[in-house]
């Protein structure tokens, strides 16, 4: 198991988003969380990715306890996020996006960056050809001087992508990857979502898209209203009555 | 002789303490609809000693007349300054921090413009009343703090009653807690925040006529005084009404008592020092308040 | 090549600061509004790296100011030590001095930061008043050397140099924090605190850098102020004096190189010059703040930005016209 979830709650005032939800997720697996908007699944990703502490409950991430840790301690433990309204640092280019992407992979710090030294310049000249690396999977390396306000929606969809991916993490978590892409970007994104889990990336992602969920998931966990209600493999799902009166006019 | 100290002291502290929370008040009420800080309240406090002073001094006008007065000239220029100046910063995409900064600049041209006007000395309020001192028993004190101290209960029991027994009042806490709301029910939020701008100003304005008697008017006095406004705004919990009378009292009483019974050239670093053990560990003040943290 | 064309723009420039004041035939006053210019472009450009790219508001900055001027003054004066240790020290502490306080008031933001660094600086100011055996109180501290190497004084003119110096090391060293990974997690960190977070930056450690690094510039042009006056009193350390550098920045062009410099040349040339109209120089300065706070949001150097755009863009419209 790379991560499971005991028993998480989490609570705002009177209200229970998520309640007691317990999944594992196995190594290297495609998985989905889906389910009613409302559901918690936004929240669900914020108490993993540290941005809440919960209630109640634990998350072992390979066999370490993760619940209550800062994001940025879970984020240099292995575990990175996309957000559902594109979080971009917008003012830096896409190459300084993913550059910032690779914070807690590199050593300088502020001794080391006034003085210049041999070691910090090494480092960055690596970083900059690495980062590039990365552009050239999603075709971006020619905008890598663009500021990253300035790109189309799917390309800083994909950014925020290799953003994640720059340092290099054991699990993504993708909050709703798809939205607002058209049918050829969906098409793109679930081939780049399997080359990214072909360089050993868990995925966990949240997506509204039955169609591309079924198409690139391998297990999915249902939510409706902050509880897991059913888990299984995408046809069994399909076909889950529960799951089919949680969702009771939703898109196919 | 202690407890006569105690109570002449007491005195100054609630007279300061409600200056303050009248300050802080204002600040409150701008923070609320706008979401914005105006640095510009200590020196409207300025302006408005000075015009109470020119009118019942120099013009001869009734005391009460000169308070009336003062306040709707700086109630006007609140509302026009929020109109004016800071749609235009915001509009031509201003951020909050220029708003910061513009009232700041306004504050330091006010300054100027009273010590072009009427010079940089101290200017004494000729006596209110009739008599120097009240005296009672061993406590003597000038019935200007007295006076004082009922105008600010006066302005924040009449707030009080505005804020919730009327419908422009209403309306102004509605905007104030979801401006977007407010619009959609037809309240005209626009309007709110000028009032709210303007009301800050005249609360400022009586808080001049306030303590310009008692300590006299002169260019810098509403400098610090200003600050202190603020330490009484996150005190009480920022935004808060009622907080920002107490959070104006606690100050008041603090610094009064720190220069009465310590010394008084410490009492600003006690209040200073106050102000930020506050702010670094329980901003949200006493009423617990909601501010934006990391 | 972009790169190299601005490092042959810069050098240029640096000779023509050089020869300036032989240019200027030793004209005291412009030598005076160039020497506080220096002074300031280091400071405001410590409260840049704080404000421009960490997007952390103080406006209390002349709190490390004094930090680095008192330290220098009072070390040199009274422990008789080195100028050039004492311009070190000033830095020093004044970068101690930002950490510690940083820690408490970093998870504070916007308006409140604000007026956490007003409390800051309002608390320094009167902790000076407050310690005259150490800080001469009012009369503050008098007699303060100028550097020295061997038994060659550097006064009037070479001070110039030195502050020319010290620029255009300080501009490097800014230079070196910004293009680094240091820089990153500063903009990161402005721009969004929860991105930031969520890509491992431990945002609370690297506010407190910015504060840090941020104050050594302005302790050490504090220090190089003293220095270069020869006395100090708490009068140059009030709010005034953080208004003045949070100005320049802000109407400079906040998180560019050249911003703080232009902005800091402007009101310095501001201050200096209408010095003799007293009340008068003063209303004129705050309504500048005003007119330019309106008018140029975006500094000086996103307004030339702007201009250049639009102009372009004219240029494009009429060049594309059949």
């Amino acid at each position: 198991m790379l991560i499971s979830l005991e028993s998480v709650t989490m609570k705002f005032g009177g209200l229970t988003a998520v309640d007691q939800v317990t999944l594992q997720i196995k190594e290297n697996d495609i998985c989905g969380l889906i389910g009613p908007n409302g559901a918690g699944k936004t929240t669900l990703f914020n108490v993993i990715a540290g941005h809440y502490k919960p209630f109640c409950g634990a998350i072992l991430f390979q066999n370490r306890r993760i619940d209550g840790l800062h994001p940025y301690q879970i984020n240099n433990y292995g575990i990175a996020r996309t957000y559902q309204n594109i979080n971009l640092f917008r003012s830096m280019t896409v190459l300084e996006n993913i550059m910032v992407g690779k914070h807690p992979r590199l050593s300088a710090g502020i001794v080391g960056s006034i003085f210049r030294t041999p070691t910090q310049r090494r480092e960055e000249k690596e970083l900059r050809e690495k980062a590039m690396d990365i552009l050239k999977m999603v075709g971006l390396e020619n905008k890598a001087e663009e500021t990253s306000k300035n790109l189309s929606y799917g390309e800083q969809r994909r950014l925020e992508i290799c953003r994640g991916i720059a340092s290099d993490p054991k699990l993504l978590l993708l909050d709703e990857p798809a939205a607002g892409m058209n049918t050829k970007e969906k098409v793109d994104l679930i081939e780049f979502i399997r080359k990214i889990r072909s360089f050993g990336i868990t995925i966990l992602v949240v997506e509204h898209d039955m169609k591309l969920v079924m198409g690139l998931t391998e297990y999915l966990f249902v939510l409706n209203f902050g509880k897991l209600i059913a888990q299984g493999e995408p046809g069994d799902i399909q076909s889950n009555p529960e799951v089919i009166k949680a969702y009771l006019g939703d898109d196919i | 002789m202690w407890n006569d100290m105690f109570i002449q002291l007491l005195i100054g502290a609630i007279m300061l303490g409600g200056i303050y929370g009248l300050l802080g008040l204002g600040y409150g009420l701008i923070y609320k609809t706008s979401g914005l800080m105006s640095f510009a309240q200590g020196e409207i406090l300025m302006i408005g000693a000075f015009l109470g002073y020119t009118f019942f001094k120099l013009f001869h006008l009734p005391f009460v007349v000169a308070l009336l007065a003062t306040m709707f000239i700086m109630f006007l220029f609140g509302f026009l300054f929020e109109k004016t100046i800071i749609r235009t910063i915001l509009g031509r995409g201003g951020t909050a921090i220029h708003v910061v900064l513009a009232t700041i600049g306004i504050s330091i041209a006010l300054q100027n413009v009273a010590a072009i006007i009427w010079t940089s000395e101290i200017q004494q309020f000729p006596p209110i009343f009739n008599v120097e001192y009240l005296e009672f028993g061993m406590v003597k004190v000038a019935p200007e703090s007295i006076s004082g101290i009922v105008v600010a209960l006066g302005c924040m029991v009449l707030l009080h009653l505005f804020m919730n027994n009327t419908k422009l009042g209403t309306a102004m806490r509605a905007a104030a807690q979801d401006s977007s709301a407010a619009n959609v029910c037809g309240i005209n939020v626009s309007f709110a925040k000028g009032l709210s701008w303007a009301i800050s100003s005249a609360l400022a304005a009586v808080s001049g006529i306030i303590i310009g008697p008692v300590y006299g008017v002169y260019m810098l006095m509403g400098a610090l005084i200003g600050l202190k406004g603020f330490a009484a705004a996150v005190i009480g919990g920022y935004g808060n009404m009622y907080g920002a009378i107490l959070g104006g009292l606690i100050i008041g009483v603090i610094e009064t008592m720190a220069a009465g019974y310590l010394s008084s050239t410490y009492k600003d670093f006690i209040a200073f020092s106050v102000f930020i053990v506050f702010l670094v560990l329980k901003p949200t003040g006493i009423f617990n308040e909601k501010i934006i943290e990391s | 090549m972009a790169r190299h064309k601005n490092l042959f723009i810069a050098m240029a420039f640096v000779v023509f600061l050089a020869g300036l004041p032989v240019m200027l035939g030793n004209n005291a006053y412009l030598m005076l509004v160039l020497c506080l210019s220096g002074i300031f472009v280091i400071a405001s450009s410590g409260l840049d790296l704080l404000f421009g790219y960490s997007g952390q508001i103080s406006i209390g900055h002349a709190a490390f100011y004094a930090v680095g001027a008192y330290t220098s003054a009072i070390l040199t004066t009274k422990l008789g030590v080195s100028v050039w240790f004492g311009i070190l020290m000033g830095g020093v502490l004044a970068t101690v001095f930002a950490a510690l306080i940083a820690i408490p008031i970093s998870k504070l933001v916007h308006m409140f930061l604000a007026l956490v660094t007003i409390g800051i600086g309002e608390l320094t100011h009167q902790a000076i008043i407050n310690l005259p055996e150490l800080t001469g109180g009012f009369t503050g501290v008098k007699l303060i050397p100028m550097p020295r190497i061997g038994s060659y004084v550097f006064d009037g003119i070479s001070y110039y140099y030195i502050i020319l110096a010290f620029v255009i090391l300080s501009l490097i060293v800014k230079k070196h924090i910004v293009d680094s990974r240091i820089g990153r997690a500063f903009i990161a960190i402005r721009e969004s605190t929860d991105a930031a977070n969520a890509v491992g930056i431990n945002v609370t450690y690297y506010k407190t850098v910015a504060f840090a690094s941020s104050a050594m510039f302005t302790g050490i042009a504090g220090a190089l102020y003293a220095h270069y006056v020869g006395f100090i009193s708490p009068e140059s350390f009030t709010l005034d004096q953080s208004v003045l550098f949070l100005t320049a920045v802000l109407c400079g062009g906040m998180g560019t190189f050249v911003g703080p410099i232009i902005g800091s040349v402007v009101i310095i040339f501001i201050n200096e010059t209408f010095q003799a109209l007293g009340s008068y120089q003063m209303l004129v300065y705050g309504i500048f703040i005003v007119v330019a706070v309106i008018y140029v949001p975006a500094g000086l150097v996103g307004a030339v930005r702007m201009f250049r755009g639009n102009l372009f863009k004219v240029v494009k419209r009429f060049a594309d016209k059949p």
